[in-house]
């Protein structure tokens, strides 16, 4: 799994989105800090204290999280679906890598830009906003997992894809959604009382990915925690045992 | 001179959904060979170059590649080709012309300071020097079929599979590569070759074979077949490979 070739892939995938920050990193940043002002600063302090924290730190964990989570999925399914769609996907096809080298090539520099994003926006809050670190441990636990979980739906959604929308549909229509309500901007306290949107909150994946982002960072959790994180735990592997039966069966890379 | 089989394939064959590709194809290529593979249009020849690098999964039949099971070993069949393909399909996202090269070979596990040097000769012989740091954008067609092969060649294959590599390519270039071609082959490398042109499979191919609607319908040295085919209103042995290949075709259609 340490090959040259695994690198070089490794590389390539990274260096893809580094080399047009502009495109991928910056992006990402912008929406946050325009979320942190209208949010955070505008609206937030209306709404008081959530759970003994201020709004601002209470949003920006489930901002960390979302963005992580985007960022994470949309490296593997872009840059997959634009290899296949070109077709120099053919350029690692044909290499003595192993398909599990390749996948987790695609996996890991999808990880590592979510994580990258992720942390953009939560270092600066932390060194210059006084925003909590409850556990390093914690905190890092569910970004890595999360974002393993979100990179190889990427993955699946670039072998997947037969045209630019499909690529984009899943992101626009499915995480996008459930992102929002996952609890990234309210507690799942502050929608008790609605219907529909409770149990949508609830039944939503994300919301214990962001529940567990908060664990780490404010130590507050709103839902199960062991619960949680088997959760994640569990569609996590379920994720990546879909991408290597994919993987293995050349499935959409071969004709 | 070619010696041994290298490759071998056995009753091969490929659907696509409600067409039938390949149908059954026993081939053996030898060591040091220079084979040519013609044929029509939709005859199955990139089919049949693109199973052999795994990136068309077999119906049936099997290949190998010195004794390497293609779909098995695939990693070490894979370590042994070099594909220069009829499609362009350079990774042009982000890299430029010399990254190209560097990176393919990295996936070919070579590091990075060897496969650098490598891709500097290979820039040079293929005359892309000027270009290496340009997109593949700025590139004429002749110009990114030279870059196909020239990546085809960056990890020093034993075996270096050509789809058509001088279409589109001027007639220097294409005397040139030729030359190359046939010191590679010299040196012992086997080559399999497409094209669609004729005289150039005459004067190169040690073998050809003829295919057509996913079959073999004839194979051996170009002299041989100009033997074996009866040409009308010619002597045996006397037609050009064109003719026996037009005499076979028109064959096959009535
Ligand atoms: N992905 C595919 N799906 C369905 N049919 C295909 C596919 N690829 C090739 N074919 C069909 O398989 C047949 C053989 O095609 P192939 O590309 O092997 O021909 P070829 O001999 O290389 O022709 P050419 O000289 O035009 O390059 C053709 O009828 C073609 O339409
Ligand atoms: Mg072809």
């Amino acid at each position: 799994m340490l090959s040259t070739g695994f690198y070089t892939l490794l590389k390539r995938e990274v260096v893809r989105y580094m080399k047009s920050p502009w495109m991928t990193i910056v992006p990402p940043l912008i929406n946050a800090v325009l979320y942190m002002i209208i949010f955070g600063v505008a609206v937030g302090p209306r709404l008081g204290d959530v759970n003994g924290f201020g709004y601002i730190q209470f949003m920006l964990a489930g901002l960390v999280m979302m963005t992580a989570i985007i960022n994470a999925y949309n490296n593997p399914a872009f840059s997959l679906f634009q290899a296949r769609w070109h077709g120099n996907i053919a350029d690692v096809l044909t290499s003595p890598m192993s398909y599990f080298e390749i996948l987790m090539a695609n996996v890991i520099a999808g990880m590592f830009r979510g994580i990258l994003t992720g942390l953009l926006i939560l270092v600066p809050a932390v060194a210059l906003a006084g925003m909590p670190v409850a556990s390093v441990f914690w905190t890092l636990f569910f970004l890595l997992l999360v974002c393993f979980a979100f990179s190889c739906l990427g993955v699946i959604t670039g072998l997947w894809a037969s045209d630019w929308d499909g690529a984009n549909n899943l992101l626009t229509f499915v995480i996008t959604p459930l992102a929002y309500l996952g609890g990234v901007f309210y507690s799942i306290d502050m929608v008790k009382g609605i219907p529909l949107l409770y149990q949508l909150t609830l039944l939503n994946p994300i919301t214990y990915m962001v529940n567990g982002l908060r664990y780490g960072l404010l130590g507050m959790s709103e839902v199960d925690l062991m619960f949680g994180t088997a959760l994640i735990a569990i569609m996590s592997i379920g994720l990546f045992a879909v991408c290597l039966r994919l993987f293995s069966t050349g499935w959409n890379l071969k004709k | 001179m070619p010696s041994g089989t290298i490759i071998s394939f056995k009753n091969f064959r490929k659907e696509y959904k409600d067409l039938t590709a390949v149908k059954g194809l026993d081939l053996d290529i030898k060591k040091g060979e220079f084979f040519g593979l013609l044929g029509p249009n939709g005859a199955g020849k990139t089919t049949t170059i693109s199973a052999l690098v795994g990136l068309v999964k077999l119906t049936s039949g099997s290949i190998t590649v010195k004794g390497h099971d293609s779909v098995k070993d695939y990693k070490k069949v894979h370590a042994l080709i070099g594909l220069a393909p009829q499609e362009e399909n350079l990774d042009f996202w982000f890299l430029n012309v010399r990254e190209i090269l560097v990176y393919h070979a990295g996936y070919f596990g070579i590091p990075q300071k060897e496969a650098g040097k490598k891709a500097d000769d290979l820039l040079k012989m293929m005359d892309l020097w000027e270009k290496r740091s340009s997109k593949v954008m700025e590139l004429s067609g002749g110009m990114k079929r030279r870059l196909l092969l020239a990546r085809a060649m960056m990890h020093g294959p034993e075996i270096i599979v050509m789809d058509e590599p001088t279409a589109g390519a001027d007639v220097e270039l294409r005397r040139k590569l030729w030359k190359y071609i046939k010191l590679l082959n010299r040196e012992g490398k086997t080559i399999i070759l497409t094209t669609h042109y004729l005289e150039e499979a005459e004067t190169l191919c040690d073998r050809v074979a003829i295919m057509n609607k996913g079959e073999i319908v004839a194979m051996g040295t170009p002299e041989e077949l100009k033997e074996n085919t009866k040409i009308k209103g010619m002597a045996a042995g006397k037609g050009r490979l064109e003719d026996v290949y037009m005499n076979l075709i028109r064959e096959e259609e009535s």
